[in-house]
């Protein structure tokens, strides 16, 4: 009966010790910032401020929204100046394409099925590097953005305090928390690194079909006129040539089927170039404006993919959103 | 009155040492050693009603004055289960305590409360028809049980619909959020964050698998499972923690 009696009273000695422990570490941490004593002579240390982890939460999704919105402002502008040589290369490659060197080229690309390719180097050379500085750059402004406005809400919570007030280390933490979490995850450039490569690999490959389309269909109705007109020019070419006996025909014959060889595909290049050059830079144009929307959804959604990241969710709201 | 004095009683020394623990687990591993006393009365509120039962049982088995009745005594079965309650007890109720959110605190303790009301109301009603032995283990099993099956449906609730979920998780692989919670764990170093760390891992793992799996409808399995973990674990410990004072009061008269 005494070694229960002594086990009890240990018992309930050892609950009563913690349970003022308790109190005294929680009155101590309710204490920290609100000094007992009044200290007279040196200037109030300033409050610690700690913001409400809902009200943080609030500041954290505006932040978020903030940042978006800005990046959404710039994007156009940064598009147009990724998009600046593609524009600017467009009557180049036009020139390509009106020459004879152009037309052989062109021609030997689609009959080896390469055509996509070469397109991309000559329409596209920089497109891809210049779309991920984009997506760094927007990266960069939303990070910054993101901060700045968080800082300043922040900063504004503090100054509405009636004294001045340092912000407490839990709000601090959960704040430099929010931005490094929101500097690592769902990066644009990231997204742009798995959607702009095809993208315009899918643009250039379209170009070439529709390209390769009218080239073979120009080649088929200059062979018609090449066919006559080589037959006649290396007859009459041998025939000027046959006082000087029958190998001599024989390369006037050959010299002459060359020249309007040539000479036809020089005409018909520029005639084409005459009345069709204005129409293929539009289509060009069309082309290259419709591989810029894309990008330019694929750049918005990746930032917003970004600005949800911001926000926490339950899983009630998340089966919600599913819905 | 008598009853509400002994739930009071129990329910300080099952919320002290978890406080302390709370409080004092972020500074040292030696917060550990606050959750002894809470152990020690766990285990006694298991040992001793079973023991008691069994004991009731030998009585009528065995013979009196038989050589096996020296080591017969019903301690050895008694004791196993009540040292394997308190390894399972100890660690939820401690993960509980360290990284349980307000509003789940408050739905366990409510559940603990139920389960320590409801289990002397039983043990009152079957004491009419069972010997004492019989009446206290079934009461203390009927109690907690349907403590705990009313505590799990609040569990689930909260869970799914109150506790926010950092975003992140739905963009992490498996490793990375693990790593990120055992980086995170609230215990320290030391074997109590060790241990503590396992319970980060696997919270984070049934988080990750919820987050993943959102729109599918067994993701409401995961979370009835660990909310039926967490509700009877709490039942059990409290009707331990309440038997134990009792024993106490009354040894005391």
């Amino acid at each position: 009966m005494r070694r229960g009696s002594l086990f009890i009273r240990s018992f309930w000695g050892a609950i009563l010790l913690m349970a003022a422990l308790v109190i005294g570490i929680s009155a101590a941490a309710l204490m920290r910032g609100h000094p007992v004593v009044a200290c007279i002579l040196p200037p109030p240390a300033p409050q610690i401020h700690e913001i409400p982890e809902t009200r943080l939460g609030q500041m954290i999704r505006a932040a978020g929204e903030a940042a978006y919105h800005a990046q959404a402002l710039r994007l156009d502008d940064l598009l147009a100046s990724a998009y600046a040589p593609a524009y600017a290369g467009i009557p180049a490659y036009a020139d390509f394409h009106y020459s004879l060197l152009g037309e052989y080229s062109e021609l030997g690309a689609a009959a080896l099925g390469r055509m996509g390719e070469g397109m991309e180097q000559r329409l596209f050379p920089d497109l891809a590097e210049g779309l991920q500085r984009v997506a760094a750059d927007l990266d960069h402004g939303f990070l910054d953005t993101f901060r700045q406005t968080l800082d300043r809400q922040v900063g504004t919570e503090l100054a509405a305090s009636d004294r001045p007030a340092v912000l407490g280390d839990v709000t601090r933490r959960i704040q430099e928390d929010a931005i490094a979490r929101i500097g690592v995850t769902a990066p644009v450039a990231v997204a742009m690194t798995l959607a702009a490569q095809p993208a315009i690999k899918v643009t250039a490959a379209l170009m070439a079909k529709k390209l390769a389309t009218k080239i073979a269909g120009k080649a088929a109705a200059k062979g018609a006129v090449k066919a006559t007109g080589i037959g006649g020019g290396a007859a009459s070419g041998a025939a000027i040539c046959s006082p000087g006996g029958p190998i001599a025909s024989i390369l006037c014959g050959v010299g002459a089927a060359a020249v309007i060889w040539f000479g036809t595909d020089a005409a018909i290049v520029h005639l084409d170039e005459y009345f069709n050059r204005d129409e293929f830079e539009a289509e060009l144009r069309a082309m290259v404006d419709e591989n810029r929307d894309a990008v330019r959804a694929e750049m918005l959604a990746a930032l917003n993919a970004r600005r949800v990241a911001t926000e926490d969710f339950t899983f009630r709201e998340a089966a919600g959103s599913a819905r | 009155m008598r009853m509400a004095a002994a739930i009071f009683r129990a329910f300080v020394v099952m919320v002290v040492p978890l406080a302390l623990w709370r409080l004092a687990a972020p500074l040292t591993g030696w917060a550990a050693l606050a959750l002894l006393p809470l152990g020690a009365a766990i285990w006694w509120g298991i040992y001793h009603p079973l023991r008691s039962r069994r004991q009731a049982e030998l009585a009528v088995a065995i013979l009196p004055g038989a050589r096996l009745g020296r080591w017969l005594t019903g301690r050895l079965g008694a004791g196993i289960n009540a040292t394997l309650g308190v390894l399972v007890a100890l660690p939820v109720l401690g993960w509980l305590a360290l990284g349980g959110k307000g509003p789940v605190l408050v739905a366990v303790a409510v559940t603990g409360l139920l389960a320590g009301i409801l289990s002397i109301t039983a043990t009152r009603l079957l004491s009419a028809t069972l010997t004492r032995p019989y009446a206290r283990l079934a009461g203390q099993r009927i109690g907690s049980g349907i403590a705990a099956l009313a505590g799990l449906a609040p569990l689930v609730w909260i869970t799914w619909a109150v506790i926010p979920v950092p975003h992140e998780i739905t963009s992490a692989s498996l490793s990375d959020a693990m790593s990120a919670a055992l980086a995170a764990r609230p215990a320290g170093d030391g074997w109590p964050g060790e241990v503590m760390g396992l319970f980060a891992a696997l919270d984070t793992a049934k988080l990750w698998l919820a987050a993943q799996y959102r729109e599918a409808a067994w993701v409401g399995l995961v979370f009835s499972i660990d909310a039926a973990l967490v509700s009877f674990v709490a039942a059990r410990s409290f009707v331990a923690v309440l038997e134990f004072t009792r024993m106490i009061a009354r040894a005391r008269e």
